[in-house]
């Protein structure tokens, strides 16, 4: 893509295009911001493990799986929220990060209705939006944000800049 | 068109996740994660009958008191609530037996013996590991509020207060947290050899009726 063309999408938004593209810039900062969290940091890592086994999704005495959940899950965030940020493959991407919130709300759902006494770990030790504790604030913030990716899936990438017309 | 279309996103988005994968499958071989289950801890102490409490619940047997206070006698922890107070016991509340605690979990009966023991041997400490909100709200007199959050730089000071050889009671709210065992893990690591986790947690010791403690 040429310069040119790079500044001319973006000059030539439709309104919906605008809204896609708010979400794609939204949605993939945030997933940055909560891999990182998990990924790096003193601790970070163990931490977000623990939060992993807290959820008990996974059997405490499989640790193989928690092992992987608590590495592979931050990297795919990783890799859809770059490829969104670059406008790579954002539906993919956008559906990429869909599935995984459908996961958290479902875990997160679960863990309120069984009373876990436990901390979300979605963004590492930080809780930016909620409570530390897990409660419905995260259910709500995880719907937000899978509405924004639905929005950035669904959307076909010719509704969104005008056409343009041949001078 | 739409079908085709569908499909190289279906593609897309299965390589973004066996990319992920590889990534991740990647950093677990690279970074130690430590997900071993606790060894178990030495076998407590003998139980000794415990001593008739004082009118105010019983004193605490807490790191303030106990490195603080060389006294004998020691006093709970000065906070907001100085004053233990029993809790009201509830009946309904079934103790986990303890047959069904996983490795290095004690009863609530065994903690409250530990508890009364620390009473005269100072040297016992019992560690709350739930936020400080929950803590100001009610904790065992004396607890010492440590989560995991704080050993992510450096041990955090508040282990200054315990000694190694002491014997250490965690809790959280009760069965369904981990905090507690998370906490118990790292003071193993930390050097610690008689850590507990108290498998009921405070929602347990309150309903047998054991003392509270609010504020700071």
């Amino acid at each position: 893509m040429s310069n040119t063309n790079f500044i001319t999408r973006w000059s030539n938004l439709t309104p919906l295009g605008v809204l896609v593209t708010r979400c794609e810039v939204g949605v993939a900062a945030l997933f940055l911001f909560a891999a990182y969290h998990k990924l790096w940091g003193e601790g970070a890592a163990q931490n977000f493990s623990d939060s992993v086994r807290a959820f008990k999704v996974i059997p405490a005495d499989f640790s193989f799986g928690v092992r992987m959940a608590t590495s592979v899950t931050p990297w795919v965030e990783v890799v859809a929220a770059v490829l969104l940020l670059l406008g790579v493959w954002a539906r993919a991407a956008a559906t990429v990060m869909a599935i995984l919130l459908v996961a958290f709300i479902a875990m997160i759902t679960n863990a309120i209705l069984q009373q876990y006494d436990l901390e979300c770990g979605c963004f590492g030790d930080l809780s930016p939006f909620c409570p530390k504790k897990v409660g419905w604030c995260n259910v709500v913030q995880n719907v937000v944000l899978l509405t924004m990716s639905l929005i950035i899936a669904l959307t076909p990438r010719s509704k969104l800049a005008r056409t343009v017309q041949p001078v | 068109m739409t079908n085709a279309r569908s499909g190289k996103i279906l593609i897309q988005v299965a390589v973004i996740i066996v990319v992920g994968t590889v990534l991740g499958v990647a950093d677990a071989y690279i970074r130690h994660i430590d997900l071993t289950p606790r060894k178990a801890p030495p076998p407590l102490p003998p139980v000794t009958a415990p001593e008739p409490e004082s009118p105010t619940g019983g004193a605490a047997t807490t790191t303030e008191s106990s490195t603080l206070n060389t006294a004998p006698t020691p006093e709970p922890a000065v906070t907001s609530d100085p004053t233990p107070t029993a809790a009201t016991p509830n009946a309904s509340f079934t103790p986990t037996p303890k047959e069904k605690l996983p490795v290095g979990h004690i009863t609530i009966e065994e903690a409250f013996s530990l508890y009364q023991r620390g009473l005269t041997d100072l040297n016992t400490f019992f560690v709350d590991s739930r936020k400080l909100e929950d803590y100001t709200k009610g904790h065992v007199p004396g607890a010492i509020r440590i989560d995991t959050s704080m050993f992510q730089i450096k041990e955090p000071d508040e282990l200054g207060l315990i000694p190694r050889t002491g014997y250490v009671v965690v809790y959280c709210n009760g069965g369904h947290c981990d905090e507690s065992e998370n906490v118990a893990k790292r003071l193993d690591g930390s050097g610690y050899q008689f850590v507990y986790v108290l498998h009921d947690g405070l929602p347990g010791w309150q309903s047998m009726g054991h003392p509270v403690q609010t504020g700071e």
